[in-house]
């Protein structure tokens, strides 16, 4: 089966206008317009999604709804989620990630959320200046949108100790490809929503794979082996709700998880040794390329270093390459140093920057660049 | 609807809620109430001062002293007068909250709205591709969409320009765009207060739903609706002339 692209959207997205046109007596609320957002380099794509089939359901229960992400086109799909669920009462409080503010919060207090839907790094501002009370009184919080971290979790277990954190795996393509989370799974884990079809292709030794998607997104059109983008394996063991179908999502390929030869190079690993080179590097960008030397193509690993207290000692970047290789894995039990010593990988360069790198909101710091 | 503003102000005296009754201190008759004011809606956490437990959108209004929350039941919101039921409504406004709003009013008229994203050039693009035959904006939302209006080869069915107040002058150059220019007067806690053909001198006419008095040059409107927060002779801070059936000129917008 030959696997669709983003590209192949432009039919379906008509074929989902088609749709909404001529559907009859059904109601508007049961559709809405959805965009992408311009992370793929590409012109953003405008599709329509039919709510029986693509809802995410995170508002389930929810008497005070807080919303705090991204694109407005999903926070009207989210806010009409309320308008049309099951709460007869329920009430939705949208915050605007431009408009947190000490004041701003003391409205939030004032409104109570029990459950909310956000964006995990945006959140990480927000709840950072809620009150204690606030915050406990949120009983489920739903995230989608990036994965989660060791930073976000040790966030969440600090800040919000009380609630439960369920991650809702959401295409902008697609709509909602997992189900609401049933509480056992670890982070970036997820069952697939029953309707949807999951399948992971072109699978490595590690059971890693790309991430391919079937789904209806309105009556008449479904999305057919759509590979989304991200990488992801299937987990063995059964979940203690007793769902056997669990998958784990590593990440954007190209962005939080790059394939280079056989190494894999991943963001949240590159963190984790940043930790431990806190006094070599404040923050880091990683470029990795595949070059061809006379041994053969291997794969090449840049790291851009900034420190504020200033840096360039030649003395502090041989120290850098030594500590990186000996402590990034870049495979499940080899590290750097292992696979620059197998002659799969060349041996880190580091180089110095002068100021701090720009920040976006993903906070990606993974780049693959062609050489 | 309330047809009497004196049934809602019983409604109101008897309510468990009593923000309305702390503020009018036993004062029963509706005509002798004193006026609202937002300064108190943004005093008054909006827990004390809600009336109805409906289904409803609750929006963070930023005021010049500061923010305060609005709620509006889905249910009230589909009566303002927001916009023309049309068939590929857009909605593009500066303030995330009231662009949501007023989506929500066009699913209430059982419309599917395109809601703009903040970036002018993809809520052009997404303009374009839904071939939107009307608009809901603000004054200066509707700038940032100029270019996109200027390359349709029609013009909108209608053009609804929301906002707490208007330069005819500034707006008149938006006449080739849509087949009709509405003046949307409105605040974010009391909804619709009037609306205007746009003109030189704009003559507003009041909802249904809403009684407009002149109180020694000062419009206050009181809406005869029983929403979140009730709104009962609110002093709208604006300077105009009563004119016959619910209609009204401004003189001055007043500073808020």
């Amino acid at each position: 089966m030959s696997l669709l692209e983003r590209k192949d959207f432009t039919a379906i997205a008509a074929s989902t206008f088609a749709d909404m046109e001529h559907r009859g007596s059904k109601p508007a609320m049961g559709f809405s317009i959805r965009m992408t957002s311009g992370t793929s380099n590409n012109d953003p794509l405008m599709l329509v999604f039919e709510s029986v089939y693509t809802t995410q359901g995170v508002n389930r229960g929810a008497e005070r709804f807080l919303l705090h992400h991204g694109l407005l086109t999903l926070r009207l799909g989210n806010v009409l989620q309320v308008r049309t669920g099951d709460v007869p009462n329920a009430r939705v409080l949208m915050v605007d990630p431009t408009e947190v503010s000490p004041a701003v919060c003391a409205l939030v207090a004032d409104f109570a959320p029990d459950r909310g839907y956000a964006f995990p790094t945006l959140i990480m501002q927000l709840a950072r200046q809620l009150d204690e009370k606030t915050r406990r009184g949120i009983k489920v919080l739903s995230l989608g949108g990036e994965c989660l971290t060791d930073a976000h979790a040790r966030f969440f277990a600090e800040w919000l100790p009380d609630t439960r954190v369920s991650l809702v795996y959401v295409a902008s393509e697609i709509g909602a490809i997992s189900d609401g989370g049933c509480g056992y799974l670890p982070r970036n884990h997820y069952h697939p929503k029953k309707s949807v079809g999951v399948d992971i292709q072109n699978v490595d030794a590690n059971g890693v794979g790309d991430l391919v998607i079937s789904a209806r997104i309105t009556e008449h059109t479904k999305v057919d082996g759509y590979r989304i983008g991200d990488v992801a394996c299937w987990v063995s063991e059964s979940c203690p709700c007793g769902n056997l179908k669990t998958f784990e999502v590593l990440g954007r390929r190209g962005y939080d998880y790059i394939k280079l030869g056989q190494a894999v190079l991943r963001q949240e690993e590159f963190d984790r040794v940043a930790a431990l080179c806190k006094d070599l590097y404040d923050d880091y960008r990683v470029e990795a390329s595949v070059v061809s030397t006379n041994l053969g193509v291997v794969g090449s690993i840049l790291l851009h270093i900034y420190k504020e207290s200033g840096g360039g000692a030649e003395r502090a970047a041989a120290d850098i390459v030594a500590r990186v290789s000996e402590h990034l894995f870049v495979s499940p039990t080899k590290t750097l140093g292992d696979f620059v010593k197998l002659g799969l990988l060349l041996p880190l360069r580091v180089e110095w920057a002068s100021e701090p790198f720009p920040k976006g909101v993903k906070n990606v710091k993974l780049k693959q660049v062609s050489n | 609807m309330h047809t009497n503003p004196q049934s809602l102000v019983d409604l109101l005296n008897a309510h468990s809620t009593s923000w309305y009754r702390d503020l009018w201190r036993g004062t029963q008759d509706f005509v002798s109430l004193p006026l609202v004011r937002r300064r108190q809606f943004i005093e008054t956490p909006l827990s004390r001062r809600r009336y109805v437990d409906d289904r409803s959108l609750v929006k963070i209004v930023h005021a010049g002293d500061g923010p305060f929350l609005s709620e509006w039941a889905f249910a009230h919101i589909g009566q303002e007068p927001w916009g023309v039921v049309s068939d590929r409504p857009m909605v593009y406004l500066t303030d995330p909250h009231s662009a949501i709003e007023k989506s929500m009013w066009c699913y209430e008229q059982n419309r599917v709205p395109l809601i703009g994203e903040k970036n002018a050039d993809i809520a052009s693009v997404a303009a374009t591709k839904y071939d939107i035959d009307s608009l809901i904006a603000d004054p200066a939302s509707v700038l940032r969409l100029l270019p996109c209006l200027k390359s349709r080869t029609k013009p909108l069915v209608a053009l609804s320009l929301v906002g707490e107040s208007f330069d005819p002058a500034d707006l008149a150059m938006l006449r080739p765009y849509a087949e009709e220019i509405r003046l949307v007067l409105a605040f974010s806690e009391t909804g619709v207060l009037g609306v205007a053909p746009l003109s030189d001198a704009p003559i507003f006419t009041a909802p249904d739903n809403t009684l407009v008095e002149s109180v020694d040059g000062e419009l206050v409107f009181t809406k005869l609706a029983m929403l979140a927060t009730p709104i009962i002779r609110y002093g709208s801070g604006i300077r105009g002339v009563l004119k016959d059936g619910g209609s009204f000129v401004v003189e001055n917008y007043g500073d808020r």
